[in-house]
């Protein structure tokens, strides 16, 4: 098995990211909704919290998933 | 009649009376947000909508005793369907493609173009490149090389887990456990993350598979 030069890059950078604990897809969805509404209102993200976006920095799948919700939340405006 | 003062678990507990009017309401909010969330997603067509939004519901009643209140109940619950959408539009885009075609599609590295014109620049890329070879087959087991495969090619981790007979969870524990011994064996060889780093991003036209 190989790897292309590009695949190789994109495993770089994730390696570089990498912690010895992090949360997994399913811990990340059940803290995101938090995540995005301290995001969406500007309040500080408590240092719980960081570790979402660490996941959403790691996981296209998650951050897909975020963007999305952050994009439906301000459609709804501030009374989500 | 009286406003709703009831919140949203209370109301969708099996013996509140306001289940049925509670389900009716949160599925109409869910195909809303639904709509706004994956408006131009190829697929995500009414009938696809309407589908998410029942497997939705199935779901938050399914887990509505975790819901701790941390956030809104209904941004809890849009996370929630959107995560069932885009688990359901991937399965679609991907459940033609197996891991076997993906190990035959990769190219060998040594056709990989170098995208650096700095020759001594190249030369570290090279170095690094060619370890992180050799620590793929050293220091992975088969298991761990597959899934970092499938993941460097884009393929969603659940398609991963379904043709692996795993779980999305166990999925992402692979990967994990992948990175982090092959950063501990670069770092036994040597080099430091901010070395890799330096030589990667400078030269990588992406960064993320
Ligand atoms: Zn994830």
């Amino acid at each position: 098995m190989s790897f292309t030069s590009e695949q190789i890059d994109g495993l770089m950078s994730l390696i570089g990211i990498t912690r010895e604990s992090e949360l997994n897809c399913n811990e990340c969805l059940h803290h995101v909704a938090e995540f995005a509404e301290c995001e969406l209102t500007g309040k500080h993200i408590p240092e719980a919290l960081e570790a979402v976006r660490h996941h959403l920095t790691l996981c296209l799948e998650c951050k897909e998933e975020y963007d999305e919700l952050m994009k439906v939340l301000r459609s709804m405006g501030p009374a989500a | 009649m009286s406003p709703v003062t009831l919140d949203w678990p209370t109301r969708l507990s099996p013996t509140c009376i306001e289940r049925d009017a509670a389900l009716v309401e949160l599925r109409v909010l869910l195909i809303k947000g639904l709509h706004t969330g994956l408006s131009g997603r190829a697929g995500a067509d009414e009938g696809f909508i309407e589908d998410v939004a029942q497997m939705s519901l199935v779901r938050i009643l399914d887990h509505l005793h975790t819901f701790e209140g941390r956030s809104t109940f209904i941004t809890w619950a849009l996370a929630i369907a959107l995560r069932v959408a885009f688990i359901e539009l991937r399965r679609k885009r991907w459940n033609n493609v197996s891991l076997d075609e993906l190990k035959e599609r990769n190219p060998d590295l040594n056709d990989a173009t170098d995208p650096s014109p700095d020759p001594q620049q190249q030369a570290s890329r090279a170095s690094l490149i060619q370890l992180m070879h050799r620590l793929i087959q050293s220091e992975l087991t088969p298991l761990q090389r597959d899934v970092l495969l499938a993941e460097l090619n884009g393929m969603p981790q659940d398609e991963i887990a379904t043709q692996l007979g795993r779980t999305r969870n166990t999925i992402y524990k692979l990967g994990h456990d992948a990175r982090r011994a092959l950063k501990q064996a670069f770092e036994n060889a040597g080099y430091s993350v901010a070395d890799m780093l330096s030589v990667f991003t400078e030269t990588s036209p992406q960064s993320h598979p």
